[in-house]
């Protein structure tokens, strides 16, 4: 049966088919002279250069300096050049980007809109990889830059493409290894402080109409020892000194890593099959103030499975078609006296513990002994009915299959002149979440923000459905060099309805070097299942975003990159340092207005760069209150320097600044508010590239973090627990890669 | 924002489709009033750029003495962006010129010389003329290399790869690496009946 939609979409495609079929271009000569492409491109090596792609903004191939959007790319050469070994390493740099370090997993976001990272969308390849249960952009130690050739991180909203999620914008990883030039095995080794090792390789070989490609590592590490720092009261638990749980118990930290990161790729013509998958194991770093803080445990793992076809159906057409498949699921502990791999099958409720108030307490043992100490359980005999009403700080859904998501993606590319390009497009997502059991009530600290989950959705209790359509145009207007990007996107989701994200964008490549943009956005994001079992009716969160850019080529080897945005939020998602109300969730609207930049020059054998942003403003309103935004930097600054030697060497030092920062604390029952000391760290490099040693073709580097070792704090932004933040001291590593 | 309602298509109301519609008219009307191509323009920019980067592994046999003369003979498909490329950096870190080569006197004097698309049936005469001189020859038209220019240009897959025909380049005193040979397809010189292309 037609239904009125149905007819609606024959005019809508019927009239933008009618003005398209309308023009008649004539193939003039290019302008050409744009010295800012011939400047982003110098920057970059051969092997880029012949493989060059930049696909974030518009979901294709488009110069950076004239795309619409602030886009900021990190390079392999960078990546080298800086010693930087995982993903969080090289985002430090980047204007847009806050990261908060618990040692763990990273948490921040971009612009203002820091949480959890759920509120960017990380891509490899393109594809999603944000975690299904939480949202969450989950970087951990299972990005490794051995295989990555380049990140493109976008600053501005991007639902307008992508759909949910990508509210701050989006991180795409390209890997090495998809470049259908790439040929070769390349081996590495990675070492250094903590016991850190890792073992990498990445492959492409092709035979005939097949190529087969991958990459991937195996890394373990101590990580860094953290025990002084939780046992200081002052610093680390500041606020609980008359809980006898955090000044008496904290004796120890533990937090090894380890992580097995594997992508594979087989291409026949056109159609390809693939899988992106990683397997993740760490502590919980510093994130939760604990009286067990050795034991904590925290696994994710993640498998996307995709297979498609992308191929040219005429000179200026071309089609995708691609399916996926994702596997997303995480157990662990936050206490010991539990294996988080014993498999519980829907009880019927959660239950939580607490010691009564006549139960002798030891803090120093642990949990489970306290309980056979008391007589609630025998410790030879745990049975699931104890575990269910006295472990449940223990969140698992490993005995699950995990929750799954099935996505169908189809896009269409027409050039339909040689200055008008358009894209349009569908998703199809179906998302069965597998809930987990989580409560923090039996420790008896930092219980107030957790949340707890309706055990029964360790099945998967809650499905999703969601519809997109997009459509974005791109167009040289009659103006000489202004271009016009228009996109709208269309999301149908099962629980909140439709949202529509419009995006616009307006570039004008002046002379005399020049490049401005005007840019606005609109994004959403999806409450995950925390934010929905805490609040069943909580809405998506809803950006709008202004943005005004500047590039300005400055003599011959110099470029200044200029941003200045405003992002407003209504509904905010997240537990960005707030004191309205009681913290997370309560925040009806946010805004925050900043300005970013970028300088880069080169002379002779010397580069360098300066970056950095600032929050001019930034506002939180919500139960009749309105507040600053608290535990945000509002002033970072980041300058690094790069001499080549003997041709194939560099030196790099880089600078890191963070300005002092209000911040609240970490602990969600304390309205404390405190400042975090402006930091200085620097970090210094020795890199090699394409040395010929025994036939092989070795490349690698030498780093020196923190060099000075100063003492960094950061906010705890989640207010999870702990006080504040300590970052990592000194530490040195290197690694090694040779190619065949 | 958001419209609760049955799940379906007919959500996508009358009113989004209204905005889509005329989103994209008004883009497409804008687009056909429009001038220049920036597709070609991006191409030419790129291979502007590797012409540049194709220095950095390439020896000359002698010191240049009067900086990098970076010429075009021929249709110039690069516009501006050779121009701009010499102006804006100094090609093997020597002071760069560029110059449109209108006779075949100048041309020894060039230190790279791009070989336009409109000199295919001259190029015999073009390659006498610089016979033996140190300067690198590139090119963007088919069978080019195989004719003796040492560097020629090549789209696959929307993507530049390029040939390099290296008994030209020694016949002319310049070295070239191995690592851009790597990367390059090989390409002889034809020197009567059938050759055989290696990578």
């Amino acid at each position: 049966m037609r239904t009125v939609g149905y007819l609606y979409r024959r005019r809508f495609f019927a009239s933008a088919f009618a003005g398209m079929l309308s023009l008649g271009y004539p193939l003039e000569s290019p302008a050409g002279q744009s010295k800012e492409v011939l400047q982003e491109l110098l920057s970059l090596d051969i092997e880029s250069l012949l493989a060059i792609n930049v696909t974030t903004v518009s979901k294709k191939s488009e110069s950076i300096l004239l795309a619409p959007g602030t886009v900021y790319v990190i390079t392999e050469a960078e990546i080298r050049r800086n010693g930087w070994r995982f993903l969080q390493d090289a985002l430090k740099t980047v204007p847009s980007v806050y990261l908060y370090d618990p040692q763990s997993w990273v948490w921040g976001g971009q612009r203002g809109l820091v949480s959890n990272f759920s509120q960017t969308l990380l891509m490899i390849n393109g594809r999603e990889m944000n975690n299904l249960i939480a949202s969450e952009a989950f970087i951990s130690r299972q990005f490794a830059t051995h295989n990555i050739k380049r990140i493109e991180v976008m600053a501005s909203p991007g639902s307008a493409l992508y759909g949910a999620n990508a509210l701050a914008g989006v991180i795409n990883i390209i890997t090495r290894e998809m470049d259908p030039e790439y040929a070769g095995l390349e081996l590495g080794v990675d070492y250094g402080s903590f016991n850190s090792r890792g073992l990498s390789f990445v492959f492409g070989e092709r035979l005939g109409a097949w190529r087969f490609s991958g990459s991937g590592m195996v890394y373990e590490s101590d990580e860094e020892d953290f025990t002084r720092f939780v046992q200081d009261t002052k610093k680390f638990s500041n606020g609980w000194e008359d809980n006898n749980l955090a000044s008496n118990s904290i004796n120890a930290y533990d937090n090894p890593s380890a992580s097995q990161p594997l992508n594979l790729q087989v291409d026949y013509q056109d159609y390809y099959l693939g899988v992106n998958y990683y397997k993740n194991r760490q502590s919980h770093g510093l994130e939760k103030l604990r009286w067990d803080y050795t034991s904590g445990e925290d696994n994710r793992e993640m498998a996307l499975f995709y297979g498609g076809v992308n191929t040219p159906i005429s000179r200026n057409k071309k089609l995708k078609v691609e399916y996926q498949r994702t596997r997303s699921k995480l157990w662990g502990r936050y206490a010991a006296g539990h294996d988080p791999g014993t498999g519980l099958e829907s009880p019927d409720n959660l239950d939580t513990f607490t010691f009564a108030s006549t139960d002798t307490v030891d803090p120093n043992l642990s949990f489970a002994q306290n309980l056979a100490n008391n007589g609630y359980i025998d410790p030879d005999n745990i049975t699931d009915a104890d575990i269910r009403r006295y472990f449940t700080h223990t969140y698992s859904n490993k005995k699950s299959r995990g929750s799954t998501r099935d996505k169908l993606e189809i896009q269409f590319d027409w050039d339909i002149s040689d200055r008008t390009g358009l894209i349009v497009g569908y998703t199809y997502d179906a998302i069965r979440y597998v809930g987990l059991v989580m409560t923090d009530a039996a420790t008896g600290t930092g219980s107030s923000f957790d949340v707890l989950v309706d055990i029964s959705k360790r099945k998967h209790s809650y499905d999703n459905i969601k519809q997109g359509v997009f459509a974005q145009i791109k167009s040289e207007l009659s103006i000489d060099r202004f271009w016009l990007t228009a996109g709208v996107r269309a999301d149908r989701q099962e629980h909140y309805g439709a949202s529509v994200n419009p995006r616009l964008g307006l570039v004008w490549q002046a002379r005399q070097g020049s490049v401005f943009k005007l840019l606005y956005g609109e994004a959403f994001r999806e409450p995950n299942v925390f934010e929905l079992a805490s609040d069943p009716d909580v809405k998506p969160a809803k950006l709008r975003s202004y943005e005004a850019n500047y590039s300005q080529t400055l003599g011959r080897e110099a470029r200044l990159f200029l941003a200045a945005y405003k992002n407003n939020v209504s509904d905010f998602l997240g537990s960005v340092g707030s004191n309205i109300g009681s913290g997370i969730g309560k925040v009806e609207k946010q805004k925050v207005t900043g300005v970013e930049f970028r300088l880069d020059a080169k002379y002779r054998r010397w580069m360098s760069f300066l970056s950095g942003s600032l929050i001019v403003d930034g506002k939180q309103t919500g139960q009749g209150q309105s507040t600053d935004i608290l535990s945000i930097p509002t002033q970072r600054a980041n300058a690094g320097v790069t001499y080549r030697f003997l041709s194939r060497y560099s030196a790099n030092l880089l600078y890191r600044y963070t300005g002092a920062y209000d911040a609240l604390s970490g602990n969600p029952d304390s309205t404390n508010i405190f400042t975090i000391q402006s930091a200085h760290q620097f970090d210094a490099t020795l890199s090699m590239q394409d040395i010929m040693f025994s036939g092989k073709n070795v490349n690698g580097f030498f780093t020196i973090t923190n060099i000075t070792d100063a003492t960094v704090y950061q906010a705890n932004v989640r207010r999870s627990g702990p006080h504040k933040f300590l970052q990592g001291g000194r530490a040195a590593y290197f690694r090694l890669v040779a190619k065949w | 924002m958001v419209k609760k309602g049955k799940f379906g298509w007919w959500v996508f109301s009358v009113s989004l489709i209204k905005r889509l519609s005329l989103i994209l008219m008004v883009l497409t009307i804008l687009g056909g009033l429009s001038t220049p191509a920036w597709s070609q323009f991006e191409e030419y920019a790129l291979k502007a750029v590797l012409m540049e980067k194709f220095t950095h592994f390439i020896q000359w046999p002698n010191t240049l003495t009067n900086g990098f003369k970076l010429c075009v003979v021929g249709e110039n498909p690069f516009k501006g962006a050779l121009h701009n490329l010499a102006a804006l950096t100094r090609i093997n870190d020597e002071p760069t010129t560029f110059v449109n080569i209108d006779g075949p006197d100048a041309m020894p004097d060039c230190t790279m010389l791009f070989i336009g698309h409109s000199k295919q049936h001259s190029l015999a005469r073009i390659l006498d003329r610089l016979h033996r001189s140190p300067v690198l020859t590139v090119s963007d038209t088919p069978g080019f290399a195989r004719r003796g220019v040492m560097i020629n240009f090549v789209i696959k897959d929307s993507k530049i790869h390029f040939e390099i025909n290296p008994e030209a380049a020694h016949a002319a005193g310049l070295k070239i690496s191995s690592r851009l040979l790597k990367l390059a397809t090989i390409m002889p010189s034809v020197t009567g009946g059938e050759n055989k292309e290696k990578k």
